[in-house]
């Protein structure tokens, strides 16, 4: 029962690299909540919208809030982020009436499997607007 | 003056609320506070049912200075801090997912963690609960106090070390006032103290008036990384390792030994003693007004010259820059005093 909290604005920082493993761009899904989680405040647009999956186990889209990652482990062994985010909704490529919603409402509500109830899009509308920034291409997953 | 900006953080949506987690206020509120801003950004942590944070939160991407930092913080004016031991309906972090690389990290050069508390969950793996990453070039001040770190799940041949580095870092901080629990992995410890450009900056870590129980306490990374005093450690089979800095002393162990070497030797550390804690089987470990381990043998550190300290984990006045100081995060003081009364609050 998930819904992911996408970034609406980018953060930008002067040092390009601190900005590519820091900052959160626009599209950038943040958390992962269940379908019943409630929003605080500033958890809205400007600064974010949500994405509502109902009936979709939150473990089935966390992959999403994952960071991108160094290929080589450091002298420590870890693994250091090398990008903020490694999957992105392009938002500005969405349907406009899909925009309007969002800076309206700040959600979409998508349909994933037997969903019965009312929805915006389907998850196979939707996961061509996320891209995988390492490979460079968009979701062909199922949820 | 730097303007403090405080934005509610809370699982459970209480009136108010700003952001339902720490990660979404860390991507909400990330920038530059040093320039139009001229921000202290905080992060007022509540849990009005109860309810963990869950969630890797990273700390990156920000603008930061000496005077405007981030401050992630319980207020104790509030009822949602720890009372000094662990508590499962305060605010805490890490008790959901067992495979989070860290709880918090943070690669920002001036940030404060004040009154939270790490669960620790492990599948195994090369954890943390703080991480201080990585590759910074300027002097940075990081405070971490008056939090509880529990490792919930231990194993021989697990690592988990609660307050960690990267070998590459110019890292300064403070670890004060803090309780560590179970961090006892073959590989792991409870902190693990570096500063990679010691020689040039000159400044260890400050590792002032903690409580260590059953862990691997104290690991200065290299030599001269700590500088370590006032801690106790209890039932802690390897309470320190290392070479600390010059002026390290004034820590006591039940044990019959602290196990580090520190550059001119060691000042007034007391091995083999007997503590009285509240209720050590329950983790409660303030002392009692018998202990004879740790009450009034601690170095008065109000006017340290690095990193002052006046309270204790409780948020009670040590007594001033006069006092006898106890050993731990615990200060003792006795029911009647005034500053007992509002510690209770």
């Amino acid at each position: 029962m998930a819904q992911i909290l996408v970034k609406a604005i980018d953060a930008t920082h002067a040092d390009p690299v601190k900005d590519r493993r820091g900052c959160y761009k626009r599209g950038m899904p943040v958390v992962v909540m269940p379908d019943t989680h409630t929003w605080g405040l500033d958890e809205r647009p400007p600064k974010f919208v949500v994405l509502k999956l109902p009936g979709v186990p939150v473990e089935k889209v966390k992959k999403y809030i994952e960071p991108e990652r160094e290929d080589t482990a450091d002298a420590d062994g870890r693994y250091q982020v090398f990008l903020r985010r490694l999957w992105k909704f392009r938002l500005d490529d969405m349907p406009t009436a899909a925009l309007r919603k969002l800076r309206d409402n700040g959600e979409l509500i998508i349909k994933v499997g037997d969903y019965a109830d009312k929805y915006d899009y389907t998850w196979t509308q939707v996961r061509s607007y996320l891209r995988n920034l390492k490979t460079k291409t968009d979701e062909t997953a199922s949820l | 003056m730097a303007t403090e900006v405080i934005k509610i953080v809370d699982p459970d949506n209480g009136s108010g609320t700003n952001y339902t987690s720490l990660s979404a206020w860390e991507a909400g509120e990330q920038g530059d506070l040093t320039g139009a801003r001229d921000e202290i950004a905080v992060a007022k942590c509540r849990c009005t049912g109860g309810t963990a944070d869950d969630g890797s939160v990273e700390i990156a991407g920000w603008t930061t200075d000496s005077t405007r930092y981030i401050k992630i913080w319980t207020d104790p004016s509030e009822s949602y801090r720890h009372s000094g031991k662990y508590s499962s309906t305060k605010y805490r972090l890490g008790t959901k997912v067992s495979t989070d690389t860290y709880h918090i990290s943070i690669t920002e050069d001036f940030v404060r963690i004040d009154g939270l508390q790490f669960y620790r969950r492990t599948d195994g793996g090369a954890y943390s609960c703080v991480y201080m990453g990585f590759d910074r070039t300027q002097i940075t001040d990081i405070r971490i106090s008056c939090c509880v770190f529990y490792q919930a799940e231990t194993h021989a041949s697990y690592s988990i070390v609660a307050i960690d580095y990267t070998s590459s870092d110019h890292l300064r901080a403070l670890v004060c006032n803090n309780v560590f629990i179970d961090f006892n992995d073959s590989s792991g410890k409870a902190i693990r103290a570096g500063n990679w450009y010691i020689d040039s900056d000159n400044t260890p870590w400050c590792i002032f008036n903690n409580t260590f129980k059953n862990c691997n306490g104290i690991v200065s990374a290299h030599d001269n990384a700590a500088l370590a005093i006032n801690n106790i450690f209890y039932s802690c089979t390897t309470p320190c390792s290392g070479v600390f800095a010059s002026g390290t002393g004034y820590n006591s162990t039940d044990e019959s030994s602290i196990g580090y070497t520190v550059t001119g030797g060691a000042t007034a550390d007391r091995v083999s003693q007997t503590f009285s804690f509240v209720d050590a089987s329950g983790d409660d470990f303030h002392l009692q007004s018998t202990d004879g381990g740790a009450r009034g043998y601690g170095l008065n550190l109000y006017n340290h010259a690095t990193y002052p300290i006046q309270t204790d984990i409780d948020g009670q006045d040590r007594g001033g820059s006069g006092a006898s100081w106890d050993i731990g995060a615990d200060e003792y003081v006795a029911a009647g005093n005034p500053y007992y009364a509002y510690a209770q609050q």
